[in-house]
């Protein structure tokens, strides 16, 4: 049996997932996939990209990466990924692979289709790669993404990916993506949640080497309804590890977001350093914001902290842009804006970080009501 | 360089592991039956609406599975153990009248002797059933009502009816609905309106039999305005057998009034803690917890605070300590259900020698519960590479209007901290001892003297060799 028929046996005998905090779409294994259309730029001739569902040998690879992963999304998403994936590269790095040169993938997901894809990408020892995958609706009907990514990431080498989800209001996006980082390794992961009424993420990192680096920056929006459950957790199996987690994002509406961050020290981790971080603002009375830092630990030689902070805008300092000519909704927009921003902040691609940066900007223009919307309500609350 | 580490010595329990030979009028079958339920009933001549209220509870009970989350329970052997077992002791109200062997285990844990010197009412339960109870004649004057719960389910029914186990339901979980069946002893306590109780009272819990079971109800109501500290000790010695603890505390704390409830278990290390913990706090009243775990095989511990009136609030401040073999999964649940309400919690554990500390927490804030503050902190410090330590705080969050803080950070003593200490002239055993007393200090100082004394001999540390 093959890698695709022993996922597919795999799927048809688990049944359909329940959360409880972001109640999936009730047909969520059950749609044809079909592929979405793509443009890959910035390809240069010493990347190797192939098509991943063509690729035998990629289908081995992952067979023997996959055995030691489970993701929160579940054994579901992954057999669902692996069985049906119509999209997705192998993409392999080169000596000459820059990172100020990305490989940029561009899908562009058909209306009232699911799409399944499914990647493995190589940084070959001493390389450096940086790849950006973005993700956008070809029409305003429902879209539905399934994503599975495996990432190698050698001794001594860097990669810088951009995963950035600007689908429409009415598509969904769950993917998973999983990291193994080698000695002395350094993997940033730019993840921008911005599009889609429902979106869960799962992303794992093993720190498997010795001085091996992993930090991920992820900002995101959710409006009206929208249904968030994002999860980051890193590994830390070899000593002198490093690992970040920065969350940022605002909630308004009555959006329900779930941010999962973990931080998990094995045995053997010594002097790593994991740090955890969270900032949302709450733009409505009518949204649910949970918060789930985990913190575990099996090594003593260890500095792990988390923080989390959740609240309303700062009013002092609301008042005091607005006593400089902003308008409120100038104000609220840019405090959101600043806050993304930050993220971004160690991002060299200036091309990218301005496009993200904009398309933000361009949501909450759209959003203008639900950012305003705490004005009204501050009469009533306190009564 | 292959570094050594730093060792810390087992705690010696000391008069903790005194064990008493067991003299018992009445001891029921091992396992559960209704019949056993209804010996025990019986057996305390108690009302028809409770011995229901038990069969119910057992019905629960077998209904409920064992909960899979957190600590590994596949051991426990409910059936294997003895639900109720009555010393050969009636209370008494005079400490003399206290059996001989009885009285000398409580004298070896001090407790009379805290009476006299800084408790206004002192209650100690043997196994199944409350021995000693005593408070201070000014206090019954002005209307507090100090009593083991047996007496009071007869005394003061209308009270206990109407506040017993609704706070914890049977069906809330599946010890919950045991204790509902078997539960014996424990204290009753109701502070009248505008009543200040200075000093504080004190129950201590005490399991001498071997493969038994303690299931003590504590229930304390305080009025309006009124104000309250309460001590709980718990201890059992060490038999090669399980023990459970499965008892049950609710705290009703009414306007403005103030309860302080602070705890020190330290059960043996063949114990199955599962005890569970609520208060509910009514408009600008508060609830403070102090809470030390030391001692228990397993322990899942999570005292909550429903604050339910306006501008109510509760500090929590616990410390754990798990040590070789122990797997301590404590922490704290904070409902904030009413608009401007407060919560602070200070968590902090320390592992070693295998030990497994757990900190499992929940922060929920609903929909109409606007002006909320809370933080949240949890440190943990390792002293040992075998050892786990794990961080669990969950927060959630239905509105807008809140301010919410939460930090968490674990790992060890640094060695900056000790280097820093050693050129000032102090020996570095000193200076590690040091560190972690300003560790735990934060929570020893929140203690009565004679308890905090204790915890510091809980964790009296014996070093050697270098910094690992």
């Amino acid at each position: 049996m093959n890698y695709i028929e022993k996922h597919q046996q795999t799927l048809r005998g688990l049944a359909q997932p329940k959360w409880k905090r972001a109640p999936l779409p009730v047909d969520i294994l059950e749609k044809e996939v079909s592929p979405a259309a793509f443009l890959v730029k910035g390809n240069t001739p010493h990347i190797q990209v192939n098509p991943f569902s063509n690729d035998m040998n990629t289908h081995m690879q992952i067979g023997v990466l996959e055995s030691e992963f489970v993701d929160h999304l579940g054994q579901s998403f992954i057999s669902h990924a692996a069985a049906k994936s119509q999209n997705g590269f192998h993409i392999v790095s080169s000596r000459d692979s820059k990172l100020d040169f990305p490989l940029q993938i561009h899908y562009k997901l058909l209306d009232d289709a699911v799409m399944s894809e499914h990647n493995l990408i190589e940084v070959q020892p001493g390389h450096s790669l940086s790849v950006v995958l973005k993700y956008e609706s070809s029409g305003s009907e429902n879209s539905r993404h399934h994503g599975k990514t495996h990432i190698v990431v050698g001794a001594g080498s860097r990669l810088d990916i951009v995963r950035f989800q600007n689908l429409n209001t009415s598509s969904e996006f769950l993917d998973n993506i999983h990291f193994q980082v080698g000695e002395g390794g350094l993997v940033r992961f730019y993840d921008y949640q911005l599009g889609g009424y429902f979106k869960a993420t799962s992303c794992q990192s093993d720190l498997l080497g010795r001085h091996s680096r992993f930090e991920v920056y992820n900002g995101y929006l959710g409006f009206s309804e929208d249904k968030l459950d994002l999860s980051f957790v890193a590994k830390h199996y070899g000593a002198h590890s490093e690992s970040k987690i920065l969350g940022k994002g605002a909630l308004g509406g009555s959006a329900r977001k779930t941010f999962r961050g973990t931080l998990d020290f094995k045995s053997g981790s010594k002097s790593s350093v994991g740090q955890e971080e969270e900032f949302v603002l709450l733009l409505s009375p009518d949204v649910n914001a949970d918060s789930i830092p985990a913190l575990m630990c099996e090594e003593d030689d260890v500095i792990g902290e988390h923080a989390a902070s959740v609240g309303r805008m700062d009013s002092d300092l609301l008042f005091y842009m607005m006593s400089r000519g902003f308008s409120e909704e100038e104000a609220r927009r840019t405090l959101i804006q600043a806050a993304i921003a930050d993220t971004l902040e160690s991002l060299d691609l200036q091309e990218i970080k301005e496009e993200i940066l904009g398309a933000f900007e361009s949501r909450l223009l759209e959003s203008r009501a639900a950012i305003l919307h705490p004005a009204k309500q501050t009469s009533t609350t306190h009564s | 360089m292959n570094r050594e580490k730093t060792q810390i010595a087992d705690i010696d329990r000391g008069v903790y592991d005194i064990i008493n030979e067991e003299r018992h009028v009445f001891k029921t079958d091992k396992g559960l039956t209704e019949e056993i339920i209804r010996e025990i009933s019986k057996e305390k001549n108690e009302p028809e609406w409770m011995t229901e209220f038990r069969l119910k509870s057992l019905e629960i009970y077998n209904a409920k599975p064992i909960p899979t989350w957190g600590a590994d329970l596949s051991d426990l052997d409910v059936e294997n153990i003895v639900h109720y077992v009555k010393p050969d002791a009636d209370l008494s109200r005079s400490w003399d009248e206290v059996p001989d062997d009885i009285k000398e285990t409580f004298d070896r844990l001090g407790i009379p002797e805290a009476e006299r010197e800084s408790l206004a009412g002192v209650g100690a339960q043997y196994d199944s059933e409350v021995v000693y109870h005593s408070l201070q004649d000014e206090l019954k004057e002005q209307g507090v009502v100090y009593l083991d719960m047996d007496t009071a389910v007869k005394t003061h029914e209308d009270i206990v009816k109407k506040y017993f186990m609704t706070l914890i339901r049977p069906n809330d979980h599946k010890f919950a609905a045991l204790h509902g069946a078997v539960w014996s002893g424990g204290s009753f306590v109701y502070v009248p309106e505008g009543v200040q109780v200075e000093i504080p009272l004190q129950s201590y819990f005490r399991l001498n039999a071997k493969g038994a079971g303690q299931f003590e109800h504590t229930m304390i109501v305080v009025e309006k305005g009124a104000k309250l500290h309460f001590i709980e000790g718990c201890s059992a010695p060490k038999y090669g057998v399980q023990n459970i603890h499965a008892g049950a505390v609710e705290l009703f704390v009414k306007d403005d009034a103030t309860l302080r409830y602070s705890t020190i278990e330290n059960w043996s290390r063949n114990m199955y803690n599962l005890n569970t913990k609520r208060c509910v706090v009514d408009a600008r009243g508060r609830i403070e917890w102090v809470s030390g775990s030391f001692g228990s095989k397993v322990s899942m511990l999570y005292p909550m605070s429903i604050l339910r009136g306006e501008g109510a609030s509760s500090e929590f401040t616990g410390i754990t300590f798990a040590a070789e073999g122990q797997y301590l999964d404590t922490g704290t649940k904070v409902v904030h259900s009413a608009p401007n309400t407060t919560s602070t919690v200070h968590s902090k554990s320390i592992s070693k020698g295998g030990g497994h500390a757990f900190y499992r927490g929940l922060l929920r804030v609903t929909k109409n519960a606007t002006g909320v503050k809370s933080t949240v902190n949890c440190e943990s410090l390792m002293l040992d590479s075998q050892s786990k330590s794990d961080t669990l705080p969950i927060i959630e969050v239905d509105n807008d209007q809140v301010d919410i803080g939460h930090e968490a950070r674990i790992g060890r003593i640094s060695d900056e901290a000790i280097f820093y200490l050693m050129s000032r002239g102090i020996p570095e055993e000193e200076a590690r001892a040091m560190i972690v007393r300003g560790f735990v200090e934060p929570i020893t100082k929140e203690l009565p003297l004679e308890y905090a004394v204790e915890l510091n001999k809980l964790i009296e540390l014996e070093l050697e060799g270098t910094i690992g």
